[in-house]
């Protein structure tokens, strides 16, 4: 679960890999909370589509990766 | 490449930027590439120089003078403001001169970001900027002056 601030929502994809809840509202925080609570199925596919975003898009390797090819990148601009 | 990483903040100082930070260093180094870290030195008692797995790292008391700090009677960190600003351009001039970064990344524009928009006046390099989050979000806790100067980034 996260909020709908800064760089969350890019890897917490509402109703895929997580909820998303507006900030600053703790009734809606609290219902996402019981919602999981309730089904654990639904909780256990989240967490699961998570690792896998998270493996595929947010390694260390591949953050340091596309870093290196944005230098490149910026170096060979005229 | 030579790259000079410029973090507000780096290890062994906890949190997201750092590790972040830290990762791209290595991994720089690891492929072969001079990687220069420049960092501020919070908390003081960090060494101002070492090398950390091949890595130099270099924590330097970056300040500027602030007017909001004369204003709210803060005179003591207003005048070692000025002391360490001219301190601190000399010794970015002297990074720059010998060490030649072609590329700076700058993670975590906030109160920086006065000192890179200063190297790109004089030295040329291109640039990269990593936003974090609150470097973004905290804009409205930013003075007229910081919020002007990270839109000229």
């Amino acid at each position: 679960m996260a909020t709908q601030v800064g760089g969350l929502p890019e890897v917490v994809e509402d109703g895929v890999t997580g909820i998303l809840v507006p900030p600053n509202d703790p009734q809606a925080l609290a219902e996402a909370v019981l919602s999981l609570l309730r089904d654990p199925e639904r909780r256990r596919q989240m967490g699961r589509r998570g690792r896998e975003k998270v493996l595929a898009q947010f390694t260390p390797e591949r953050v340091a990766d596309l870093s290196e090819a944005l230098y490149w990148e910026v170096l060979h601009k005229p | 490449m030579k790259l000079l990483l410029l973090s507000t903040s780096y290890p062994p100082v906890l949190g997201g930027l750092q590790t972040v930070a830290q990762q791209v260093a290595q991994h720089m180094h690891q492929h072969g590439h001079a990687v220069q870290v420049l960092t501020m030195r919070y908390p003081r008692h960090l060494p101002p120089y070492e090398l950390c797995d091949g890595i130099p790292i270099a924590r330097w008391l970056m300040l500027r003078p602030n007017l909001p700090d004369l204003e709210r009677g803060r005179l003591a960190v207003w005048l070692a403001s000025c002391l360490y600003y001219g301190l601190t351009l000399r010794r970015l001039a002297h990074l720059m001169e010998t060490f030649q970064p072609q590329a700076v990344n700058f993670h975590f524009p906030t109160h920086l970001t006065h000192f890179v928009l200063w190297l790109r006046r004089r030295y040329t390099f291109r640039l990269v900027v990593s936003l974090h989050g609150h470097d973004v979000l905290g804009d409205s806790a930013r003075t007229a002056y910081e919020r002007r100067q990270f839109r000229q980034l």
